[in-house]
């Protein structure tokens, strides 16, 4: 009798679970196509103006801008684009273990941003994190570097404004020398089933050693055939992740972790595929391409006034575009499998139950029938 | 003459993805009109209407600040705002 209220207790309880998550993966898939949609407008802006910036980094002499030069990367940092809720999966565990391997080995960091040669000098690295996200604050407040930046509160669907702030601070900070390097470390949503945690370096611009930064070649090329999937953004990391993609498929992504940063070593690794640095003005490989240099009016440097602020805003706001996509994504993913789960659960526990229950009858019964043999 | 591409962009939407004949663009440095073959340019944008020209039919847009990019057969405009003005 106990045994079947018991078992009768959990039944009912993890029906009401199921009906939560089940509602939570409606909401979040829900939510999920409207992000969706945002995406791709976000990122093609985005890496448009990168590799305008990337341009101007290729053929202007470092001293001729701040946001140029090439610093001894002292105070590396790294914004980590978070959720402020949870149930997503694996989702923020991913992104917190990327970012954790970039602050042990900073010195990727520090090369990259040097740009050309690598430096030498290891002068002691402090790595400073900023956190967009209340889980991903939570996490470095209890196992540090404590964030020196933290955003929290993130609205539902990613804003201009939001990101203008946080772009604004942070280079305020880089200004300042208080950091001197910024990636992202965020999720690049790849589809509804998959996203990869990624590493974008920001500031200072990286200047590629021997290849001027325009790798528009192929990317543009794709362009005028409508933007295909395939993003490249910067030159070396662009064909590096399509190769990727390439060999691995889609599906499993989510796994691959050595994506961005470690693994990435600017400009090389695209001479096949576009064989001429703008420089030659010669577009031999795809004859249609705009691979031609560009002229800056009034001239690179004030454009570059102009338009980092805005590349860093468009940035940022991709990121965050990606990365609620992603969360959605994951939460979708994880809430339809409690669901499964549950599901299971409940048909594992009315087996049992409904054992116990006919183990039960069938006792009272032989009691019942013991009884009427005694009384004859 | 050619025709270029010509695509603006905003961080939300596409806001208009053609094939025109001259586009006049509000720069900073004054507006200047755009048809093919012109040299390639990359230029911030004022405030201001961006006038596109396709098949003798005029399009105008708002913009509210931006860049733009202009190669031989193409011009992509970053806008910080932009809306098709209807006539």
């Amino acid at each position: 009798m106990e045994e079947l209220r018991d078992l009768r207790r959990r039944i009912r309880s993890i029906r009401g679970t199921q009906q939560i998550t089940r509602a939570m993966s409606l909401v979040a898939s829900t939510r999920l196509r409207r992000i969706e949609r945002m995406v791709e407008p976000a990122r093609t802006y985005a890496e448009d103006l990168r590799r305008v910036v990337l341009d101007i980094a290729a053929r202007t002499p470092p001293w001729a801008h701040p946001l140029l030069k090439p610093r001894d990367v002292a105070t590396p940092a790294y914004l980590v684009i978070t959720s402020d809720r949870g149930l997503a999966g694996g989702y923020n565990a991913e992104i917190q273990r990327r970012a954790t391997e970039l602050l042990r080995t900073p010195d990727v960091g520090r090369r990259r941003a040097a740009g050309a040669a690598s430096v030498a000098a290891p002068t002691p690295v402090a790595v400073a994190v900023a956190v967009a996200g209340r889980k991903g604050r939570d996490f470095f407040r209890r196992r540090g570097p404590a964030p020196f930046r933290e955003y929290v509160h993130l609205p539902d669907s990613p804003d201009e404004d939001l990101a203008a702030k946080i772009s604004e601070d942070l280079l305020a900070q880089y200004f300042e020398g208080r950091i001197d390097s910024l990636s992202l470390v965020f999720a690049r949503f790849v589809s509804r089933g998959a996203y990869r945690p990624e590493v974008l370096q920001l500031l200072p611009i990286e200047r590629p050693p021997e290849r001027p930064g325009w790798g528009g070649g192929e990317s543009a090329a794709a362009d005028a055939e409508g933007r295909s999937q395939s993003q490249s953004q910067s030159q070396g990391r662009g064909q590096e992740r399509r190769r990727g993609e390439d060999q691995g498929g889609r599906e499993d992504v989510q796994r691959r972790k050595n994506q961005g940063g470690s693994a990435t070593s600017d400009g090389d690794g695209d001479g096949g595929k576009d064989s001429d640095g703008d420089e030659t003005g010669g577009n031999g490989a795809h004859p249609e391409d705009l691979d031609l240099p560009f002229g800056y009016e009034p001239s690179p440097e004030s454009v570059l006034d102009r338009l980092f602020p805005h590349y860093l805003v468009s940035v940022v706001y991709a990121a965050l575009v990606e990365a609620k996509a992603s969360e959605l994504a994951a939460r979708t993913i994880a809430m339809d499998s409690a669901t499964d789960n549950a599901g299971e659960l409940i048909e594992r526990l009315t087996l049992t139950y409904n054992r116990a229950r006919q183990a039960e009858i069938t006792q009272e019964i032989s009691e019942i029938a013991t009884g009427a043999e005694s009384l004859r | 003459m050619s025709d270029i591409a010509l695509r603006i962009l905003t961080r939300q939407k596409v806001v208009l993805n053609a094939r025109v004949t001259s586009v006049i663009v509000p720069g900073t440095e004054g507006d200047f009109e755009v048809l093919g073959n012109h040299t390639p340019l990359v230029t911030v944008l004022r405030p201001g209407r961006i006038v596109a020209t396709c098949n003798g039919e005029r399009k105008n847009i708002e913009v509210a600040g931006g860049f733009v990019m202009v190669t031989p057969d193409r011009v992509d405009i970053l806008a910080e705002r932009a809306d098709l003005t209807p006539r």
